[in-house]
């Protein structure tokens, strides 16, 4: 049975939503994921046509096509250094999901699942405290629809400058506004934290060591959640009252090196760039090194509500503060 | 409206609208700021702020979305360019967009690439009058540069709108420029020819010109200003004339497109598609 299934991706400007979905399809390829390998899930992007037609199964002439289309541009840009998204509109992505290995029948059999990914610039939903921000009303209408349409929504948030933020206010309200309208079909919510790898900068090979450990991620989001208080807000939204599931989880669009295993932000480059083979040009220049991380992680369990290692409820959140007290 | 000169030539008083999409910037450099984000951050007085969706550039480019591989790789640095009569029924305005992708750590910088845009909205009538002048005009002071953060808001959304006179040229003078180009030059004939075969068959076709028919930009926009004006008032397919420069995509109509990194080997002579 075919689902069709809206995810909204919302956040601050230069959070990280784009290239949290720019790396999703490789980080699927790559099981770079914390769920069970033998989930053995696959991502397709997909047409607007094929989204919406009446059979979810792939064309056949689809096995041998050459990716194309808004979803490959935007993997190009985050190979070329990253493009900020524009306030002009709001940009819907079509991926088909199957699981084809082990899952629980109850999520197997309702697949496979049509996803439509919506990707928006920061600072329509979420601008800057204080600011004026000339925004299009009929894209802020736009994307205050996909909002309350949205099965789930993905709050992508930059871990390593949460306590300098300008724009905690903003969002603050915004949950509260989407916790009190009652025409929200929301029943997923994920907060990720992007840019993981920056908090293992200083340890080198062992980087991915450290990173690979879900205890390792729970305390840095136990740390991060401490420092933005206004995240409570979410317990709104739980279920029962809310209807919904909340999940915190990590990720790094870089990700880390494959084989050094180090953060993959290249020092010798300018700006912010992942380490590439000389001599190659656009994303075959990276994929010797790049391997994403866990960008998968709140898509999948936005589309199936199944956790992973690597997914963290309100309960677990608050488990080690009850040990405490 | 129209002014004597001292020389005795006339010349018209041509009113330009401003309007700047993108982030404000600081500095010789002109990087952005981190707090810096998307938004209209100039508007002339006369525009309202109903006319940001009308004077967005992937509207007027004809486009879902204006991304950096529709930009010609020669044209980077500067942008693309486009002059039409505005795309919505019936307008009154004509546009001249430059836009481009700049990096937010400034001109020479290697970050993260942004939109920044620039519009002029004149009358369409001023457009029809006086394409060379608004096609030299554009191509010497139409930028997509970013404005400052230093910059009073106040001030920048009621920008006054920039005045210039034009001279009425001749149209004897238009005909033996043209004339002279006819003869020595690769691009006059197809141009003609095109806007004839154009005004004939009303089907949308565009004219595509590279780097073996103009030296530069600039020289393109000279040669068509000349076309342009040549044409007479009665010309039926007028308000679907766009002139574009450096975007890999033509918008329907009349097309006539300059792209900078195309060369010969790539086609024999200008195509018509």
């Amino acid at each position: 049975m075919t689902e069709r299934l809206s995810i909204c991706l919302i956040g601050p400007k230069k959070g990280g939503k784009s290239s949290l979905l720019a790396s999703l399809v490789d980080c699927v390829a790559q099981s770079a994921f914390g769920y069970s390998p033998r989930l053995r899930p696959a991502l397709q992007p997909i047409t607007e046509a094929e989204y919406f037609a009446e059979s979810a199964e792939p064309k056949k002439a689809n096995l041998l096509s050459v990716e194309q289309g808004d979803y490959e541009r935007l993997r190009r840009e985050f190979a070329e250094g990253g493009l900020a998204t524009d306030t002009l509109d709001t940009y819907e992505y079509r991926f088909r999901l199957t699981v084809n290995g082990e899952a629980p029948p109850a999520a197997v059999l309702r697949g496979p699942w049509l996803l439509e990914i919506i990707d928006s610039a920061g600072e329509i939903a979420v601008p800057p405290d204080g600011a004026e921000v000339a925004i299009l009303n009929d894209v802020k209408a736009k994307l205050a629809r996909q909002m309350l349409e949205a099965d789930a929504i993905v709050i992508v948030l930059p871990l390593v400058r949460l306590e300098d933020s300008g724009w905690s206010g903003n969002l603050a309200r915004l949950i509260d506004r989407l916790a009190l309208a009652p025409e929200k079909k929301l029943k997923r919510l994920v907060v990720v934290f992007s840019q993981y790898e920056r908090l293992f900068a200083r340890l080198g090979p062992s980087a991915f060591t450290y990173a690979c450990d879900p205890a390792v991620a729970l305390h840095a989001l136990r740390k991060s959640l401490r420092a933005a208080q206004w995240l409570d807000r979410l317990r709104a939204l739980e279920a029962p009252n809310g209807g919904a599931s909340v999940r915190f989880t990590v990720c790094s669009a870089y990700g880390f090196v494959k084989r050094f295993q180090n953060p993959n932000i290249d020092p010798h480059q300018p700006g912010e760039r992942r380490f590439r083979r000389a001599g190659l040009e656009g994303a075959r220049a990276y994929n010797e090194y790049w391997r994403p991380f866990l960008t998968a992680e709140p898509f999948l369990y936005a589309a199936l509500g199944l956790d992973s290692a690597f997914t963290f409820s309100y309960a677990q959140l608050d488990a080690r503060i009850e040990e405490i007290a | 409206m129209r002014i004597a000169a001292p020389n005795g030539d006339e010349t018209a008083e041509i009113s330009l609208e401003r309007l700047h999409y993108g982030k404000l910037a600081f500095g010789a450099t002109l990087r952005v700021p981190a707090t810096a984000g998307y938004g209209v951050t100039l508007r002339s007085c006369n525009l309202q702020p109903a006319d940001d969706r009308l004077l967005s550039p992937p509207r007027l480019m004809a486009l879902r979305r204006f991304e950096p591989d529709l930009v010609d790789p020669a044209s980077r640095r500067r942008g693309s360019f486009i002059a039409r009569v505005a795309p919505e029924p019936n307008s009154r305005r004509a546009i001249f967009l430059r836009a481009r992708f700049r990096p937010e750590d400034g001109e020479s910088g290697h970050g993260r690439l942004y939109q920044q845009s620039a519009v002029w909205s004149v009358s369409a009538a001023d457009w029809r009058q006086h394409p060379a002048a608004l096609l030299a005009m554009a191509d010497s002071e139409l930028d997509a540069l970013p404005d400052l953060v230093t910059e009073d808001e106040a001030t920048r959304y009621n920008a006054a709108p920039a005045r210039y006179l034009v001279r009425f040229i001749d149209p004897r003078d238009v005909w033996s420029a043209l004339e002279d180009a006819l003869k020595a030059t690769h691009w006059a004939t197809p141009t003609l020819e095109f806007l004839a075969r154009g005004a004939e068959t009303g089907k949308d076709a565009t004219l595509t010109f590279g780097a073996d028919d103009f030296a530069s930009e600039t020289e393109f926009l000279g040669a068509v200003g000349l076309a342009l004006q040549f044409l007479p008032s009665s010309y039926p397919r007028w308000r679907e004339i766009s002139v574009v420069s450096g975007l890999l995509h033509a918008p329907q109509g009349l097309c006539l497109r300059y792209l900078p990194s195309l060369r010969a080997a790539a086609r024999a002579t200008p195509v018509a598609a």
